[in-house]
């Protein structure tokens, strides 16, 4: 497996961002800073795999903040009275159901994704808040917090359970038949059909990945801050799009992968931190992400154009 | 009911929405309540206008919930510093309007799909709303002001007059104008309008600052109703009006609706989210039937129109 342009060109931004910060900010480059932004950047890309796929079939999964939220409450809940084994389960349960009523709205009885799963959003935010009565809870034991705080020779295990995601992810997407049918939905629906694909199936696939991986990344994220509350992922949808857009996966679907979200959520991480260590205040880093996704998706189509001539 | 025309089914359910509520709650049915109904109704009205604009032509303007909160925020901070009523009402107008201007640019130069363009712009005015709000409730709206929700015009409370003037403006608009026709036609098939010659991204642009303007003028009731602005507090208007838009019977596909349906349907959802909290029913299980109403909603107008 080789890098494609659009990853290389993802790379050199990455490492000139960096290097910029590293001038205007020399603690940028400490060990510790550089720890917190490869653990923030790893939250970011557990976050932001479910959001490539639903771009990779050309959809959109508007739901994961919502979704991460809903699980996340109700796992921490049965943790914190001591059902360790069932809080996971269902949590990840309730992610894959979520997921599953996305698929079936937009697969079977098609629903624009933007739609179905902005809907989702609205009922999982709100079963969230119904469920803890807006409440916050917290306290969970060390062994479930370890995957949130935990170190593994001094790197901390959120990095390790990122990696590990990420090469699952880039093995299913490169190298298996429901990878290469995922490309071929996401590249033409139609022609995909006409070579047999059932692509209603692989939609419905792509959706619940994308919530079973929401409900994941909600474990790592609560088990960080050892708290869940409803309103947690409130702008995680912004965050998702444009690590994953910037990573080289586009919105017409059939481009980019896994391994750019990577990148992708690192240039955000990146970005993130060189904006605290300045001392931006976290309202202006919202309006620079939304600014960010929109120049990302049209530089992306100017390039088309002029590839095109 | 001919005028109606594909309203027909949505006015059904909203009769029987109101029959329901009638016999559940013994408060529905009164005076004080219609008043209510409208009052929360007006914003969504205007707000779902200009969503319904952008959905005739086959876009979507996601970001109008967070233009609410911006231009609320916007002229409530300038009353608050002691700007004159006017200049404060008209530059909340411009920041709401300049915000479509940037949503009609992304889509109609930039090419992107409009649900991208105008989630990004969201994120953008939602941020910018914080910022300028300092998060938390902006105080000290000028008495004036509310005059939008508690004035008169011959007799008739000002959000009546603003939503049947602006009601009967944009039916003529769309049904009686060349530029309502033309919208229709870029909805129905964009490529053959621009061959017939329709200047299809001025248009297509042109919907997207109405979009924003309609927005910014529903932000002046909402927080003239409230008596202050809240960076959050038009957040979950662009799913409510996006629902009232689609169960009105505007198509997502484009060209097919028009403004009676839209009435029709804005006026369901204010009556429902009114009587859900006349049983009583709390904020949140509110915003999960709403969510599953309007799903359904959804859903049933895909089997009509493969039907059709």
């Amino acid at each position: 497996m080789t890098l494609s342009r659009t990853e290389l060109t993802r790379i050199a931004v990455l490492f000139v961002l960096c290097a910029i910060l590293w001038w205007l900010v020399p603690h940028f480059g400490t060990f510790y800073n550089l720890r917190n932004v490869l653990r923030l950047g790893s939250l970011l890309a557990l976050l932001s795999f479910g959001m490539t796929f639903s771009l990779l079939v050309g959809g959109i999964d508007l739901s994961i903040g919502a979704v991460i939220a809903l699980s996340g409450c109700v796992t921490a809940g049965l943790i914190t009275q001591g059902h360790f084994a069932e809080g996971v389960i269902i949590g990840v349960l309730i992610g894959a159901s979520c997921g599953l009523l996305n698929g079936v709205l937009i697969g079977y009885l098609g629903l624009p994704p933007f739609v179905a799963t902005y809907g989702m959003m609205r009922i999982a935010r709100g079963l969230a808040f119904s469920y803890t009565g807006g409440y916050c809870i917290y306290g969970f034991d060390p062994g479930f917090r370890w995957l949130g705080t935990g170190f593994i020779a001094g790197i901390p295990a959120p990095i390790f359970i990122a990696l590990g995601m990420a090469v699952l992810l880039c093995f299913i997407a490169y190298r298996t038949v429901l990878g290469k049918e995922i490309y071929a939905v996401g590249a033409n629906r139609v022609t995909a059909k006409y070579t047999g694909i059932n692509v209603k199936k692989t939609l419905l696939i792509v959706y619940v990945m994308s919530g079973v991986l929401s409900a994941f990344a909600g474990f790592i994220y609560i088990a960080r801050l050892n708290a869940a509350e409803p309103i947690i992922g409130e702008f995680f949808v912004l965050d998702a799009v444009a690590a994953t857009v910037i990573g080289g996966t586009s919105f017409a679907g059939g481009e980019g992968g896994p391994i750019g979200t990577v990148i992708g959520a690192l240039i955000i991480a990146v970005l993130q931190n060189g904006l605290n260590l300045m001392g931006v205040p976290p309202q202006w880093q919202l309006v620079l992400i939304g600014s960010v996704i929109i120049l990302a998706v049209t530089v992306d189509m100017v390039a088309k154009k002029v590839e095109g001539f | 009911m001919r005028v109606l025309g594909s309203a027909s089914g949505p006015a059904v359910a909203l009769v029987i929405a109101c029959l329901a509520f009638t016999i559940g709650s013994p408060d529905f049915l009164s005076v004080s309540n219609g008043v209510n109904i409208l009052m929360q109704g007006t914003v969504l009205l205007l707000v779902s206008f200009g969503m319904g604009l952008t959905i005739l032509t086959g876009g979507i303007d996601l970001s109008v919930g967070a233009v609410l909160g911006l231009s609320g925020v916007t002229m409530g901070i300038l009353m608050r510093e002691g700007v004159p009523l006017g200049l404060a009402f008209a530059v909340g107008m411009t920041v709401a309007s300049t915000i479509g201007l940037l949503n009609g640019i992304l889509v109609v130069k930039a090419n992107l799909p409009p649900f991208v363009a105008t989630f990004g712009t969201m994120g953008m005015a939602h941020g910018l709303a914080l910022v300028l709000s300092k998060e938390g409730s902006v105080w000290g709206i000028d008495p004036r002001f509310r005059w939008f929700v508690e004035g008169q015009i011959a007799g008739l409370p000002v959000p009546f007059v603003l939503a049947i003037t602006l009601g009967i403006f944009f039916w003529g608009l769309l049904r009686h104008t060349a530029y309502g026709m033309r919208l229709y036609a870029i909805g129905g098939n964009q490529e053959a309008a621009q061959a017939s010659g329709v200047p299809v991204p001025f248009y297509k642009c042109s919907v997207y600052i109405i979009s924003g303007a309609i927005t910014g003028l529903a932000s002046a009731v909402l927080i003239a109703r409230m008596n202050s602005a809240l960076p959050t507090a038009g957040l979950g208007y662009e799913w409510d009006s996006m629902a009232a838009a689609v169960v009105g019977g505007v198509a997502f596909e484009g060209g097919v609706g028009g403004i009676p349906g839209i009435i029709v349907g804005a006026a369901l959802i204010a009556v429902v989210r009114n009587g859900l909290n006349l049983l009583g029913m709390g904020m949140y299980p509110q915003v999960v039937v709403i969510g599953l109403i309007i799903i359904g909603a959804f859903i049933i107008e895909r089997f009509y129109r493969r039907k059709g």
